[in-house]
């Protein structure tokens, strides 16, 4: 008995000790302030997309905040700094979070908006009044015009409304699809939606991911298809209305209706985002996010992270807001 | 006075009554008749205990928390060999550990649950075992499969993980049968009647020596790079994920199981498992430590 556990002991006394601590490297939670900001430098370097695109100097930057660090510096002053520090990327899908406060750049508001709903309501719904179908607010606009609002992609879609939706409008002559102030959401809604506007599976737009230390390290593009749904779908002409307030998701559906002949995109460039972020943790907690992917076009262009360009030009006249010219101008087309 | 001849009287029944008992205490089989066969178990096995991981792909921060884990084995014990089945889930709610120095605690934690099936042999050494000691040698696939949730992550809140791991194997077991009745004292007159009985401590020890590891790729995503809306889920859900041979995984099982005559068996165990996984770029650090009691159901 007593061999056995001189036999044992060791090994026992090694796992019941914990003994990961042998094992595993050092335990890097820490509240110091130039580490925590050395991680979050050495994050974004590693792993952001648009650094080309968008000209930025991440090692003049470093060199520009780093200065500003000191290691008595309160968690208020540090936020400040890391904050201001990733609001440089101009970057919507770029915060950093903290127990007291998230930073955001904030793209729709370097803009004038074109989206306000009261003079939707009150003056194209008829005797203003429309339909909540799932995530939709939609009616006709006159006898043959057909509208939809769909204000965020965090809504989900489903078939079924959709089915509802495209079953009333069956006979219109078109189809505007109001995605502005849409700031985006879940990417799995877009081709929910699209797959009802396509005839044929259609490439529409490229992706790719940083994989590696280099800034313009990535990886081979691979090509979203959009396959026409199988049931009922809308051939008829659809406008799409986007201003800068269309961000991330809406970006990625409208870059994708540019391959797309019945659709057309009308209103102000887009507010971009067409990468897909990431999430992580710094050594105090806080945790962040910043885009790891980068969107391209049909010729493999990479400039939806900036906006994608609208196909008619329109804006929003705060000075008389009995009209919505961006839905007139969408009228217009439609009526062409 | 009273109450010392009271006790004095008590101290007296008592060590009669225990007289008496030895007297009529029969004596039971012999441990040669409850020898046991070669037999075939099924084995169900419930455990507590904590975990503790880090995935540099999302934090450098150890994340721990409790855990609760469910097993279910089929077994086969022959004379000189076993081999099992093993399906093993394990689910504990995770905190971060932050520095201790932190003005305001971030609240940053979720679930972990984690899946293994395994298929292990062991053959037993007769030249090592002497005595009651007895040694046995084999091998173990190992494959884990690990889900990560942390909302406090934002984009990359879901983690997952597959292991594959071959594994050596070795157990030392000491048997601690009884093979007469009789009785056992403790205090003069505080004892208890020990029957014969099969029972034995084990202790096994599992190295791996080939670790395959499928770990995200350079900048982990938990969204995939969409190719299509009609993308396989699975393809979706590992996009951008590869597989690696690296890293290093152990683990140990110290126990004691105890056979009832009809061959039926109960084990208490504290196993250990740990693993690194350094993937191509970014490590991932797993430790285990739970206690466990299974119920072995004889299928002979």
């Amino acid at each position: 008995m007593k061999k056995f556990f001189y036999t044992i002991l060791p090994f026992a006394l090694l796992a019941f000790a914990s003994c990961e601590k042998i094992f595993f490297e050092d335990d890097q939670a820490s509240a110091d302030p130039l580490t925590n900001f050395e991680y979050l430098w050495n994050e974004v370097d590693k792993k952001y997309s648009y650094f080309d695109i968008k000209g930025i100097d991440w090692d003049a930057i470093k060199q520009r905040y780093s200065d500003s660090i000191r290691a008595d510096m309160s968690d208020e002053e540090l936020f400040r700094i890391l904050g201001s520090m990733m609001n440089e990327l101009r970057d919507d899908h770029t915060n950093l979070v903290s127990p007291f406060n998230v930073s955001v750049y904030n793209v729709a508001l370097k803009s004038e908006p074109n989206y306000y709903e009261r003079t939707v309501l009150e003056n194209y719904m008829p005797n203003r009044q429309y339909m909540y179908t799932g995530a939709f607010l939609h009616n006709f606009i006159g006898d043959s015009i057909a509208y939809l609002r769909y204000g965020s992609f965090m809504s989900p879609v489903t078939n079924e409304d959709l089915d509802f939706i495209l079953t009333r409008y069956a006979n219109t002559k078109g189809l505007i699809l109001d995605l502005r102030e849409n700031g985006g959401g879940n990417v799995f809604n877009i081709p929910l939606i699209l797959e009802r506007f396509v005839e044929t599976r259609t490439l529409a737009a490229y992706s790719q991911t940083r994989n590696g230390p280099g800034h313009n390290d990535f990886s081979a593009e691979t090509g979203f298809f959009y396959n026409p749904y199988d049931g009922l779908r809308y051939t008829k002409p659809v406008m799409v209305l986007v201003d800068r307030g269309s961000y991330s998701a809406t970006t990625f559906f409208s870059l994708s209706t540019k391959a797309m002949d019945n659709i057309t995109l009308v209103g102000d460039t887009t507010g971009g985002g067409g990468g897909l972020p990431n999430g992580g943790q710094l050594p105090n907690g806080w945790t962040y996010r910043f885009s790891i992917t980068r969107l391209l076009d049909l010729g493999k262009q990479n400039f939806a992270e900036s906006g994608v360009p609208p196909d008619v030009l329109a804006s929003f006249n705060w000075s008389d807001l009995t009209r919505d010219e961006i839905i007139d101008r969408a009228i217009e087309e439609i009526n062409q | 006075m009273k109450r010392i001849i009271i006790g004095i009287s008590l101290c007296f029944c008592l060590q009669h009554y225990g007289k008496a008992q030895e007297k009529t205490t029969p004596n039971l089989p012999d441990i040669d008749k409850i020898e046991f066969k070669p037999t075939r178990h099924f084995v169900s096995s419930y455990g507590s205990g904590n975990v503790v991981f880090r995935d540099f792909a999302t934090s450098p921060l150890f994340y721990r928390g409790p855990l609760l884990s469910v097993q279910m084995a089929w077994s086969k014990y022959k004379l000189n060999s076993k081999r099992a089945w093993t399906l093993l889930t394990n689910f504990a709610p995770t905190a971060v550990q932050l520095a201790e120095d932190q003005t305001y605690e971030t609240k940053s934690g979720g679930i972990f649950s984690s899946s293994s099936f395994s298929y292990a042999y062991l053959h037993k050494l007769p030249k090592l075992t002497r005595g009651k000691f007895s040694f046995a040698a084999g091998g173990m696939w190992l494959n884990t499969f690990n889900f990560r949730s942390n909302l406090s992550l934002g984009n990359n809140a879901a983690g997952v993980e597959f292991f594959g791991n071959i594994m050596a194997s070795a157990e030392v077991q000491f048997d601690a049968s009884h093979e007469k009745s009789g009785r056992r004292y403790i205090l003069k007159y505080l004892y208890y009647t020990r029957h014969p009985r099969k029972q034995h401590f084990s202790f096994q020890f599992n190295a791996g020596l080939l670790n395959w590891n499928y770990r995200p790729g350079y900048a982990y995503k938990e969204l995939p790079e969409l190719d299509g809306s009609k993308t396989n889920p699975l393809a979706l859900v590992l996009s951008g994920f590869d597989w690696k041979l690296n890293g290093y995984r152990f683990g140990t099982e110290l126990g004691f199981s105890r056979f009832k005559q009809s061959g039926n068996a109960v084990k208490w165990s504290y196993c250990w498992d740990i693993l690194h996984a350094p993937g191509r770029f970014e490590p991932f650090q797993m430790a285990m430590h739970r206690i466990q009691l299974s119920l072995l159901f004889n299928r002979n």
